[in-house]
């Protein structure tokens, strides 16, 4: 097994791989259609413990509710913490 | 698959006489409805429902070149795999189910041509006249026919992902053309998109964009009527390498070939769906043949067995995967840094902020709210205005508000009417042409600039991004009660109206989340109500703290029902292991199109409109019929009239809240019965039984403020108006559905007015 984590765990500014995804149908589909995929890549953006968090997946970003959050499996990446006032593209 | 198309006249306009079926299609948020509207803008367009669907279908044509091209708008979606009824209509569309089997192929002339790709021009050509001369064809809805050419509409800022549906089109239908949308802003942004090199690795016709500026029209019209020229000569699919799923997919397809019914769709494309678990492709095999359906489902065992994995993750990320090869060499990034500018804006941190946020999004809701009321009624701030010493200008907003304005017109109109007709016509016709039906259709064209007005502030909101940002900060709040944050939508626009608040049902997460906000969206207050609550509160309570007392406590109440409600509706139809959280993207904030936004609303209002306006015109007749006869015939005063016998019936209901003054309790119970057109009709319908003025009439009534109080309750919930019950059949379907709606709102309203009136009573008589 691998060392997975629920993504509401994952502190702010982390990269993770998604894992699985241990949701109901409707809410799967969605996933996997805006390109949250097992093997996927995101950052995660936003993550406050409060309210939803925001990843940035194939250049979007994506709001994923703390309850779809918790049952989606990650490993993490690397642990950056990117300041993000200053990282403004030019 | 079999379809029956019950509603045969789904658009007032039926299309006959085109060359070609173009769909357009694409993901949320990529700039489609900014597409349609430059291609449709000055067309002819209207809105109708899918069969049997709640979704709206939007359709117009369009002349390029001569050729005639008929435009269909797909739901935006964001794959073709999904449960949605979004989904489902749009896959649907294009392998064709819907269409109808005459009218499948070859609708005109010029596609058979040989020298079609030599014609500039079809105007003139001798034999295209006289097909038309001799070819009699049948008018048909827009979705009764087959798509010729799909546009899919890809977002070049967001390409990767926006990709992905495109690419699932290509999968199904063989002949798509790509509209690369904003290039201009990813330009900006340093992202530049090889479009050619794209074309080429999808072997279909990619063309560069602008909607929002205009750019690229020409190009892409003339890409259509190109691809169309030469249809017969492009049949193949994109096929997308699925790997490990290969030899299932073969296999499945063998068996689909055997299927009468499955022939005429795509084989491998349903092989690929089976393998995704479609129920409907299930069905259909299972009832075609058994032996070959049990073959089918040891197939996709095995596949589930051999992979190891959930079948839909696999296809996805392959689909994806696919995506992100063909655009490797496609996308070049001038910055390296991958996180977009628009996570870093000022206002994105506020909106995520934990208290701040929330408090932010409600300001905002707030405002918007404030605005609209303004436009359309003066007030909230005439009052805000007179407070500080600016009497003038708040009485002169009031004045030139839109409803005082449409009020004037219309009453003069109809005074005029009337004076006209009663010197050549009976009285009894008169009164039926301007009272019944006159009115009623005046009424609606008055309610109409709110409607208006509440869509086209959703939709800017929409448009600039903001609303996606409400829902993610309101998020955490609605999630204690099992809903999303989008369920904050309609209570924030039932406010001005219920309608819109109804419609903005649609953007829910799922069918349950759906139902539950429409049967709890007509308990908030609506502008209409708002001002019945006023009236009454300012009549029936002398102390002002009272009065601003009633008004905040009924407002709460309205708020805490929407809640209540919404939660309980999620907690009964709540399917277990399914989650109405909160997954949507969040689009980079940018200034709204109002050009889009108008006429989104303008068509939206228009389509009410055709939708309700009939009823309602009914109605009216209705009551103006139980109003002018009696048993004794017409012309009785309003207190011999069929109404009133009705009021007189129901009178017994008033002693729920202690009336026992028969004549009172008829009064208030007629008000009621009038009140369900049009809340308005409430004070309207009191007012009548002293000449016109409310308070005295109110106060001839006897009641006292607690009764004052629980009535005031029970008129505030006790059922939608007409409009809001037509339009929450259009977005549900069901009259099941609707009838619970009812039914939940009149016994919460007799529950609740009853209930604080015995309970003071209670106190009372105890202390």
């Amino acid at each position: 097994m691998f060392d997975s984590i629920s993504l509401d765990s994952v502190p702010e500014g982390a990269r993770v791989k998604i894992l699985s995804l241990m949701v109901g149908r409707g809410a799967r589909q969605r996933l996997l259609e805006m390109g949250i995929t097992p093997g996927t890549e995101v950052l995660i953006v936003n993550n406050k413990h409060f309210g939803p968090i925001l990843v940035l997946s194939r250049g979007t970003i994506i709001a994923l509710g703390r309850g779809i959050a918790r049952k989606i499996l990650v490993e993490v990446i690397s642990n950056e913490h990117i300041n993000q006032g200053k990282k403004s593209p030019t | 698959m079999s379809i029956s198309i019950k509603e045969r006249s789904l658009l007032h306009e039926k299309y006959e006489d085109f060359d070609m079926v173009v769909a357009v299609a694409g993901q949320p948020n990529v700039g489609k409805s900014t597409l349609i509207n430059r291609l449709l803008g000055h067309a002819l367009s209207h809105v109708g429902n899918w069969p049997g669907k709640t979704v709206d279908i939007l359709a117009g044509i369009v002349e390029f070149q001569g050729f005639r091209i008929l435009f269909v708008d797909l739901p935006g979606t964001y794959g073709l795999s999904g449960t949605s009824e979004e989904e489902e209509i749009t896959r649907k569309y294009l392998i064709g189910v819907y269409s109808e089997e005459k009218h499948r192929h070859r609708r005109s002339i010029c596609e058979k041509c040989p020298l079609s790709i030599f014609c500039s021009s079809p105007r003139f050509c001798p034999a295209r006249v006289l097909e038309q001369l001799v070819r009699r064809k049948r008018a048909l809805s827009p979705i009764q026919y087959s798509p010729d050419l799909v546009i899919a509409v890809v977002d070049a800022t967001a390409l990767e992902r926006t990709m992905y549906l495109a690419v699932s089109i290509l999968e199904v239908h063989p002949n798509v053309i790509i509209a690369v949308n904003k290039i201009d802003e990813a330009y900006n942004r340093g992202i530049y998109v090889d479009v050619n090199k794209l074309s080429r690795k999808l072997n279909a016709p990619v063309v560069p964009i602008s909607a929002l500026k205009g750019e690229g029209m020409k190009e892409l019209l003339s890409a259509i009527i190109r691809e169309w020229k030469r249809i017969h000569l492009r049949k193949k699919r994109l096929v997308i390498d699925y790997d490990i799923l290969e030899p299932y997919i073969r296999n499945l397809e063998s068996i689909v070939r055997k299927i009468k019914a499955l022939r005429k769709y795509p084989t491998r494309w349903i092989a690929i769906r089976l393998l995704e678990g479609d129920k409907e492709f299930l069905e259909i095999i299972r009832s075609s043949d058994r032996e070959l359906y049990k073959q089918v489902l040891r197939e996709i065992d095995a596949a589930k067995g051999n992979v190891g994995m959930n079948l839909e993750d696999v296809i996805s990320s392959l689909r994806y995967s696919f995506v992100s090869e063909i655009l490797k060499d496609v996308i070049q990034e001038k910055t390296k840094i991958r996180l977009p500018e628009h996570v870093l804006k000022t206002f994105d941190r506020i909106i995520m902020a934990p208290v701040i946020g929330p408090v932010v999004s409600i300001g905002v809701i707030f405002l918007t709210m404030f605005a609209a009321f303004s436009i359309n009624i003066g007030f909230p701030l005439n009052v805000i205005l007179e407070s500080i010493g600016y009497q003038d200008i708040a009485s002169m907003l009031e004045e030139y508000s839109l409803v005082s304005i449409l009020d004037l017109v219309f009453g003069t109109l109809l005074d005029t009417f009337k004076e006209i007709l009663i010197s050549f016509l009976p009285e009894i016709i008169v009164g039926f042409i301007v009272d019944g039906i006159l009115s009623g259709l005046f009424f609606i064209l008055t309610f109409m600039p709110l409607i208006f007005i509440v869509l086209f502030m959703l939709t800017l909101l929409e448009d600039s991004g903001i609303l996606a940002r409400i829902a993610m900060s309101l998020d955490s709040i609605f999630a204690k009660i099992g809903l999303s944050g989008k369920a904050s939508f309609p209570l924030f626009l039932g406010f001005g109206c219920n309608v819109p608040a109804v419609m903005a049902s649609r953007t829910m997460m799922t069918r349950e989340e759906k139902i539950a906000v429409i049967l709890a969206s007509p308990f908030v207050l609506c502008q209409a109500r708002m001002i019945v609550l006023i009236a009454i509160a300012t009549i029936a309570f002398r102390d002002p703290l009272y009065q601003a007392l009633a008004i905040t406590t009924v407002l709460l109440l309205s708020v805490l029902l929407y809640v209540f409600v919404a939660g309980i509706s999620m907690k009964l139809l709540g399917k277990k292991g399914e989650e109405s959280s909160l997954i949507i993207d969040i689009p980079p904030l940018r200034k709204p199109s109002l050009r889009v936004a108008w006429w989104n609303s303008w068509i939206l209002t228009k389509h009410f409109l055709e939708k309700a306006g009939t009823i309602i015109v009914l109605l009216s007749a209705l009551v103006w019929a139980l109003l002018s006869f009696g048993p004794s015939g017409y012309g009785v005063g309003i207190s011999e009239s069929y109404a009133a016998l009705l009021g007189k019936a129901l009178s017994p209901v008033a002693l729920l809240w202690g009336i026992s003054n028969p004549d009172s309790a008829w009064k208030i119970m007629f008000a009621f019965f009038q009140g369900f057109i049009a809340k308005e009709g409430l004070i309207v319908t009191i007012a009548q039984f002293a000449e016109g003025s409310f308070e005295g009439a109110w106060q001839a009534l006897g009641l006292s403020p607690l009764q004052s109080f629980a009535i005031l309750i029970a008129m505030m919930t006790y059922v939608p108006c007409v409009a809001t019950l037509v339009t929450m059949y259009h977005e549900l379907k069901s009259w099941k559905l609707v009838l619970l709606g009812i039914v939940l709102m009149v016994s919460l309203s007799i529950v609740l007015s009853a209930g604080i009136y015995w309970f003071f009573v209670l106190v009372d008589y105890v202390t």
